[in-house]
Protein backbone atom coordinates (compact mmCIF):
# COMPACT_ATOMS: atom_id res chain seq x y z
CA UNK A 1 0.00 0.00 0.00
CA UNK A 2 1.76 3.63 -1.39
CA UNK A 3 0.56 6.39 0.94
CA UNK A 4 0.51 9.85 -0.68
CA UNK A 5 3.82 11.97 0.35
CA UNK A 6 3.47 15.08 -1.16
CA UNK A 7 0.58 16.75 0.27
CA UNK A 8 -1.22 18.18 -2.83
CA UNK A 9 -4.28 18.50 -4.20
CA UNK A 10 -6.80 15.86 -4.67
CA UNK A 11 -6.53 16.45 -8.68
CA UNK A 12 -3.39 16.82 -8.70
CA UNK A 13 -2.84 13.75 -6.66
CA UNK A 14 -4.76 11.81 -9.03
CA UNK A 15 -3.33 12.74 -12.01
CA UNK A 16 0.10 12.49 -10.64
CA UNK A 17 -0.48 8.61 -9.49
CA UNK A 18 -2.57 7.72 -12.32
CA UNK A 19 0.17 8.62 -14.89
CA UNK A 20 2.74 6.89 -12.77
CA UNK A 21 1.10 3.59 -13.93
CA UNK A 22 0.60 4.39 -17.33
CA UNK A 23 -3.20 4.71 -17.17
CA UNK A 24 -5.01 6.71 -19.69
CA UNK A 25 -7.54 9.41 -18.42
CA UNK A 26 -9.89 7.97 -20.97
CA UNK A 27 -9.37 4.33 -19.59
CA UNK A 28 -9.15 5.51 -15.74
CA UNK A 29 -12.28 7.52 -16.40
CA UNK A 30 -14.24 4.46 -17.16
CA UNK A 31 -12.92 1.91 -14.71
CA UNK A 32 -14.48 4.96 -12.08
CA UNK A 33 -17.52 4.93 -14.18
CA UNK A 34 -17.43 8.84 -15.12
CA UNK A 35 -16.93 10.52 -18.16
CA UNK A 36 -13.39 11.60 -19.38
CA UNK A 37 -14.52 14.73 -18.94
CA UNK A 38 -15.64 14.92 -15.90
CA UNK A 39 -12.27 13.36 -15.00
CA UNK A 40 -10.08 15.74 -16.57
CA UNK A 41 -11.85 18.47 -14.84
CA UNK A 42 -11.58 16.87 -11.31
CA UNK A 43 -8.25 16.40 -11.98
CA UNK A 44 -7.55 19.92 -12.49
CA UNK A 45 -9.18 20.30 -9.55
CA UNK A 46 -11.84 22.66 -11.15
CA UNK A 47 -14.21 20.98 -10.08
CA UNK A 48 -15.27 19.36 -6.31
CA UNK A 49 -13.84 16.09 -5.66
CA UNK A 50 -16.54 13.09 -6.24
CA UNK A 51 -18.90 11.25 -4.21
CA UNK A 52 -16.91 9.05 -1.72
CA UNK A 53 -18.01 6.08 -3.65
CA UNK A 54 -16.03 7.30 -6.60
CA UNK A 55 -12.95 8.76 -4.58
CA UNK A 56 -12.75 5.03 -2.79
CA UNK A 57 -12.74 3.46 -6.11
CA UNK A 58 -9.75 5.64 -7.39
CA UNK A 59 -7.94 4.73 -4.23
CA UNK A 60 -8.31 0.97 -4.95
CA UNK A 61 -6.99 1.43 -8.55
CA UNK A 62 -4.48 3.38 -7.90
CA UNK A 63 -3.27 1.57 -4.97
CA UNK A 64 -3.62 4.28 -2.14
CA UNK A 65 -5.14 5.20 1.11
CA UNK A 66 -8.29 5.57 0.96
CA UNK A 67 -8.40 7.85 3.53
CA UNK A 68 -6.03 9.93 3.14
CA UNK A 69 -7.46 10.67 -0.59
CA UNK A 70 -10.86 11.20 1.22
CA UNK A 71 -9.23 14.20 3.48
CA UNK A 72 -7.45 15.09 0.15
CA UNK A 73 -11.27 15.04 -1.25
CA UNK A 74 -12.31 16.96 1.92
CA UNK A 75 -14.39 14.01 2.96
CA UNK A 76 -14.36 11.51 5.96
CA UNK A 77 -15.26 7.95 5.44
CA UNK A 78 -19.27 7.40 6.00
CA UNK A 79 -18.23 4.28 8.24
CA UNK A 80 -15.86 6.58 10.42
CA UNK A 81 -18.19 9.07 10.14
CA UNK A 82 -21.27 6.68 11.81
CA UNK A 83 -18.82 5.46 14.12
CA UNK A 84 -18.36 8.88 15.73
CA UNK A 85 -22.39 9.02 15.69
CA UNK A 86 -22.91 6.00 17.54
CA UNK A 87 -20.28 6.93 20.41
CA UNK A 88 -20.28 10.97 19.90
CA UNK A 89 -18.72 11.92 23.92
CA UNK A 90 -16.12 9.05 23.74
CA UNK A 91 -15.03 9.08 20.22
CA UNK A 92 -14.94 13.30 20.35
CA UNK A 93 -13.26 13.20 23.79
CA UNK A 94 -10.49 10.38 22.39
CA UNK A 95 -9.90 12.22 18.93
CA UNK A 96 -9.39 15.46 21.44
CA UNK A 97 -6.82 13.32 23.61
CA UNK A 98 -4.85 11.60 20.68
CA UNK A 99 -4.41 14.97 18.25
CA UNK A 100 -1.27 15.79 18.02
CA UNK A 101 0.36 12.38 18.78
CA UNK A 102 3.58 11.86 16.87
CA UNK A 103 2.69 8.76 14.23
CA UNK A 104 4.67 6.65 16.93
CA UNK A 105 3.01 7.26 19.62
CA UNK A 106 -0.18 7.24 17.26
CA UNK A 107 1.07 3.45 16.82
CA UNK A 108 1.43 2.64 20.47
CA UNK A 109 -2.23 3.68 20.95
CA UNK A 110 -3.32 1.41 18.10
CA UNK A 111 -1.54 -0.92 19.63
CA UNK A 112 -2.71 -0.71 23.14
CA UNK A 113 -6.31 -0.57 21.64
CA UNK A 114 -6.10 -3.95 19.77
CA UNK A 115 -4.80 -5.35 23.83
CA UNK A 116 -7.72 -3.69 25.07
CA UNK A 117 -9.95 -5.70 22.35
CA UNK A 118 -8.21 -8.95 22.68
CA UNK B 1 -4.11 32.80 -36.51
CA UNK B 2 -1.86 31.97 -38.96
CA UNK B 3 1.88 31.08 -38.20
CA UNK B 4 4.39 30.52 -40.56
CA UNK B 5 5.35 27.26 -40.80
CA UNK B 6 7.96 26.06 -43.66
CA UNK B 7 6.19 24.13 -46.47
CA UNK B 8 6.56 20.68 -46.05
CA UNK B 9 6.34 17.84 -48.87
CA UNK B 10 2.79 15.37 -48.30
CA UNK B 11 5.61 12.24 -48.58
CA UNK B 12 7.84 13.93 -45.97
CA UNK B 13 4.92 14.34 -43.33
CA UNK B 14 3.97 11.04 -44.14
CA UNK B 15 7.51 9.26 -43.28
CA UNK B 16 7.91 11.23 -40.12
CA UNK B 17 3.87 9.85 -38.97
CA UNK B 18 5.28 6.71 -39.85
CA UNK B 19 8.73 7.02 -37.89
CA UNK B 20 6.89 8.12 -34.89
CA UNK B 21 4.85 4.54 -35.46
CA UNK B 22 7.56 3.02 -35.29
CA UNK B 23 9.44 4.44 -32.62
CA UNK B 24 6.55 3.70 -30.30
CA UNK B 25 6.08 0.10 -31.69
CA UNK B 26 9.61 -0.67 -30.84
CA UNK B 27 9.48 1.60 -28.03
CA UNK B 28 6.60 -0.91 -26.74
CA UNK B 29 7.56 -4.30 -28.21
CA UNK B 30 4.09 -4.38 -30.24
CA UNK B 31 3.42 -4.40 -33.88
CA UNK B 32 1.24 -1.47 -35.51
CA UNK B 33 -2.12 -2.78 -36.15
CA UNK B 34 -5.81 -0.78 -36.89
CA UNK B 35 -6.87 0.86 -35.17
CA UNK B 36 -3.95 2.79 -33.93
CA UNK B 37 -3.69 3.52 -30.27
CA UNK B 38 -3.23 6.95 -30.51
CA UNK B 39 -4.37 7.38 -27.24
CA UNK B 40 -1.79 5.86 -25.84
CA UNK B 41 0.86 7.16 -28.09
CA UNK B 42 -0.40 11.18 -27.19
CA UNK B 43 -0.06 10.57 -23.17
CA UNK B 44 2.55 7.76 -22.65
CA UNK B 45 4.46 7.42 -25.95
CA UNK B 46 5.00 11.48 -26.20
CA UNK B 47 4.37 11.91 -22.72
CA UNK B 48 1.45 14.85 -23.47
CA UNK B 49 -1.19 15.60 -20.96
CA UNK B 50 -5.00 15.26 -22.07
CA UNK B 51 -7.53 17.08 -21.35
CA UNK B 52 -11.23 18.00 -22.10
CA UNK B 53 -13.02 21.44 -21.84
CA UNK B 54 -15.14 24.04 -23.36
CA UNK B 55 -12.53 25.25 -25.60
CA UNK B 56 -14.69 28.48 -26.68
CA UNK B 57 -14.82 29.19 -22.64
CA UNK B 58 -11.40 28.43 -21.73
CA UNK B 59 -9.44 30.54 -24.09
CA UNK B 60 -12.69 33.03 -24.31
CA UNK B 61 -13.02 32.46 -28.09
CA UNK B 62 -16.76 33.65 -28.92
CA UNK B 63 -19.13 31.07 -29.90
CA UNK B 64 -20.74 31.66 -33.00
CA UNK B 65 -23.09 29.18 -34.73
CA UNK B 66 -24.41 25.99 -33.24
CA UNK B 67 -21.20 23.91 -33.01
CA UNK B 68 -18.04 24.77 -31.68
CA UNK B 69 -14.81 25.76 -33.91
CA UNK B 70 -12.28 25.34 -31.70
CA UNK B 71 -11.46 21.58 -31.31
CA UNK B 72 -8.26 20.97 -30.00
CA UNK B 73 -5.49 23.07 -28.50
CA UNK B 74 -1.59 22.37 -27.71
CA UNK B 75 0.33 24.14 -25.28
CA UNK B 76 3.87 23.06 -26.57
CA UNK B 77 5.78 24.42 -23.11
CA UNK B 78 3.88 23.06 -20.62
CA UNK B 79 3.14 19.52 -22.72
CA UNK B 80 -1.05 19.72 -22.49
CA UNK B 81 -3.35 18.74 -25.28
CA UNK B 82 -6.91 20.15 -24.64
CA UNK B 83 -9.80 18.48 -26.32
CA UNK B 84 -13.36 20.60 -27.06
CA UNK B 85 -15.76 18.33 -24.82
CA UNK B 86 -18.10 18.40 -27.39
CA UNK B 87 -15.95 15.69 -28.96
CA UNK B 88 -15.89 13.59 -25.50
CA UNK B 89 -16.11 10.11 -27.10
CA UNK B 90 -17.82 7.91 -24.12
CA UNK B 91 -20.49 10.82 -23.80
CA UNK B 92 -20.93 10.60 -28.06
CA UNK B 93 -19.46 7.41 -28.95
CA UNK B 94 -20.64 8.62 -32.40
CA UNK B 95 -17.83 11.01 -32.56
CA UNK B 96 -15.10 8.51 -31.62
CA UNK B 97 -13.53 8.71 -35.38
CA UNK B 98 -13.25 12.53 -35.41
CA UNK B 99 -12.02 12.78 -31.70
CA UNK B 100 -9.40 10.58 -32.98
CA UNK B 101 -8.61 12.87 -35.73
CA UNK B 102 -8.36 15.39 -33.26
CA UNK B 103 -5.63 13.64 -31.37
CA UNK B 104 -3.88 13.08 -34.34
CA UNK B 105 -3.98 16.52 -35.49
CA UNK B 106 -2.48 17.58 -31.94
CA UNK B 107 0.13 15.10 -32.42
CA UNK B 108 0.92 16.25 -35.93
CA UNK B 109 1.41 20.05 -34.23
CA UNK B 110 3.25 18.41 -31.84
CA UNK B 111 5.80 16.51 -33.93
CA UNK B 112 5.60 18.65 -37.29
CA UNK B 113 5.61 22.44 -35.79
CA UNK B 114 6.76 22.54 -31.79
CA UNK B 115 10.79 23.40 -33.03
CA UNK B 116 9.59 26.19 -35.45
CA UNK B 117 6.71 28.09 -32.95
CA UNK B 118 8.16 30.40 -30.21
CA UNK B 119 7.42 29.76 -26.45
CA UNK B 120 3.58 30.37 -25.99
CA UNK B 121 3.16 32.22 -29.35
CA UNK B 122 -0.76 31.65 -29.04
CA UNK B 123 -3.20 34.53 -29.26
CA UNK B 124 -4.46 36.28 -25.85
CA UNK B 125 -6.31 34.40 -23.49
CA UNK B 126 -9.14 36.00 -21.79
CA UNK B 127 -7.82 34.29 -18.23
CA UNK B 128 -4.53 35.74 -18.36
CA UNK B 129 -3.32 33.81 -14.99
CA UNK B 130 -3.00 31.13 -17.81
CA UNK B 131 -0.58 30.94 -20.73
CA UNK B 132 -1.76 31.10 -23.83
CA UNK B 133 -2.00 27.99 -25.58
CA UNK B 134 0.75 27.70 -28.50
CA UNK B 135 -1.45 26.75 -31.36
CA UNK B 136 -5.45 26.92 -31.59
CA UNK B 137 -7.65 24.45 -33.53
CA UNK B 138 -10.16 25.85 -35.55
CA UNK B 139 -12.22 24.07 -38.05
CA UNK B 140 -12.77 27.42 -39.63
CA UNK B 141 -8.78 27.87 -40.19
CA UNK B 142 -8.19 24.32 -42.12
CA UNK B 143 -6.98 25.73 -44.77
CA UNK B 144 -4.09 27.72 -43.26
CA UNK B 145 -0.72 25.68 -43.98
CA UNK B 146 -0.41 24.75 -40.23
CA UNK B 147 -3.59 23.31 -39.74
CA UNK B 148 -3.48 21.40 -43.15
CA UNK B 149 -0.20 19.71 -41.96
CA UNK B 150 -1.66 18.47 -39.40
CA UNK B 151 -4.43 17.18 -40.27
CA UNK B 152 -2.69 15.83 -43.55
CA UNK B 153 0.15 13.89 -40.20
CA UNK B 154 -3.29 13.03 -38.75
CA UNK B 155 -4.45 10.76 -41.79
CA UNK B 156 -0.97 9.02 -41.95
CA UNK B 157 -0.91 8.50 -38.64
CA UNK B 158 -4.09 6.89 -38.47
CA UNK B 159 -4.53 5.63 -41.26
CA UNK B 160 -1.02 4.59 -42.54
CA UNK B 161 -0.39 3.36 -45.86
CA UNK B 162 0.94 0.47 -45.61
CA UNK B 163 -2.06 -0.94 -42.99
CA UNK B 164 -4.85 0.88 -45.34
CA UNK B 165 -3.23 -1.11 -48.63
CA UNK B 166 -3.26 -4.40 -46.52
CA UNK B 167 -6.78 -3.72 -45.13
CA UNK B 168 -8.24 -3.09 -49.02
CA UNK B 169 -6.55 -6.24 -50.26
CA UNK B 170 -7.86 -8.42 -47.18
CA UNK B 171 -11.58 -6.70 -48.24
CA UNK B 172 -11.18 -6.84 -52.29
CA UNK B 173 -8.49 -9.91 -52.68
CA UNK B 174 -6.67 -7.20 -54.86
CA UNK B 175 -4.90 -3.63 -54.60
CA UNK B 176 -6.93 -2.28 -57.63
CA UNK B 177 -8.51 0.74 -57.42
CA UNK B 178 -12.07 1.14 -57.58
CA UNK B 179 -14.78 3.82 -58.89
CA UNK B 180 -18.09 4.87 -56.78
CA UNK B 181 -20.30 5.87 -59.48
CA UNK B 182 -23.33 8.13 -58.85
CA UNK B 183 -26.40 6.80 -57.80
CA UNK B 184 -28.22 8.96 -60.04
CA UNK B 185 -27.60 11.21 -62.43
CA UNK B 186 -26.72 14.68 -61.46
CA UNK B 187 -28.69 17.60 -61.23
CA UNK B 188 -28.31 19.94 -64.36
CA UNK B 189 -27.30 23.77 -63.94
CA UNK B 190 -28.78 26.19 -65.76
CA UNK B 191 -26.07 27.24 -68.47
CA UNK B 192 -24.49 30.10 -66.44
CA UNK B 193 -27.74 31.35 -66.42
CA UNK B 194 -28.18 31.77 -62.45
CA UNK B 195 -25.02 31.55 -61.39
CA UNK B 196 -26.07 30.95 -58.03
CA UNK B 197 -28.04 28.03 -58.33
CA UNK B 198 -25.44 26.78 -60.25
CA UNK B 199 -23.04 27.07 -57.57
CA UNK B 200 -25.60 25.20 -54.88
CA UNK B 201 -26.30 22.82 -57.68
CA UNK B 202 -22.36 21.59 -57.94
CA UNK B 203 -22.22 22.05 -54.54
CA UNK B 204 -25.55 19.45 -53.90
CA UNK B 205 -24.01 16.86 -56.72
CA UNK B 206 -20.56 17.36 -54.55
CA UNK B 207 -22.30 16.30 -52.02
CA UNK B 208 -24.01 13.39 -53.17
CA UNK B 209 -20.96 12.27 -54.51
CA UNK B 210 -18.91 12.55 -51.43
CA UNK B 211 -21.66 10.23 -49.34
CA UNK B 212 -21.57 7.43 -51.82
CA UNK B 213 -17.98 7.55 -51.56
CA UNK B 214 -18.12 7.45 -47.84
CA UNK B 215 -20.10 4.67 -47.63
CA UNK B 216 -18.32 2.43 -49.70
CA UNK B 217 -15.57 3.55 -47.59
CA UNK B 218 -17.41 2.79 -44.10
CA UNK B 219 -16.17 -0.81 -43.18
CA UNK B 220 -12.24 0.34 -43.40
CA UNK B 221 -13.12 3.41 -41.72
CA UNK B 222 -14.64 1.05 -38.65
CA UNK B 223 -12.03 -0.80 -38.82
CA UNK B 224 -9.56 1.61 -38.60
CA UNK B 225 -11.81 3.90 -36.22
CA UNK B 226 -11.86 7.43 -37.76
CA UNK B 227 -14.66 8.85 -39.46
CA UNK B 228 -15.94 7.65 -43.17
CA UNK B 229 -15.08 11.16 -44.46
CA UNK B 230 -11.37 10.82 -42.92
CA UNK B 231 -11.58 7.60 -44.90
CA UNK B 232 -12.63 8.40 -48.13
CA UNK B 233 -10.43 11.35 -48.21
CA UNK B 234 -7.61 8.95 -47.78
CA UNK B 235 -8.70 6.24 -49.72
CA UNK B 236 -8.98 9.08 -52.89
CA UNK B 237 -5.82 10.35 -51.71
CA UNK B 238 -4.03 6.86 -51.78
CA UNK B 239 -5.72 6.75 -55.57
CA UNK B 240 -8.20 3.86 -54.01
CA UNK B 241 -10.96 5.18 -54.45
CA UNK B 242 -12.13 7.09 -57.41
CA UNK B 243 -15.23 9.21 -58.82
CA UNK B 244 -14.70 9.10 -62.38
CA UNK B 245 -12.70 6.98 -64.79
CA UNK B 246 -8.82 8.39 -65.21
CA UNK B 247 -7.81 8.58 -68.62
CA UNK B 248 -5.25 5.71 -67.95
CA UNK B 249 -4.62 2.42 -66.31
CA UNK B 250 -7.35 -0.50 -65.26
CA UNK B 251 -10.10 0.07 -62.92
CA UNK B 252 -12.93 -2.09 -61.94
CA UNK B 253 -16.22 -0.79 -60.79
CA UNK B 254 -18.08 -1.48 -58.02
Amino acid sequence: MMTIETKRTFGATVRRERERRQLGLRQFAKMVGVSPTYQSKIERDELPAPAEDKVVRMAELLDLDRDELLALANRVASDVTAIIKRRPRELASFLRTVNGLSPSEFARVTEQAKKIRE
Amino acid sequence: MAFKVRYLREDAIERDANDLLGEYGLARGVSITAPIPVEHLLEFHLGLSLDFDNLHDRLGIPLTGDEPDVLGALWVDSREVFVDQSLDPEDRPWLEGRYRYTLGHEVGHWQLHRDQLGVSAGQGSLFSREPAPTIVCRKSQAKERIEWQADHFASALLMPRTLVMAAWRDRFGDAKPRIVRRRRHPLQGTSGDTPDLDRLLARFNQNQDDARLEQFARPLADDFEVSAVAMRIRLEQLSLLHRQVPRQGRLIAS
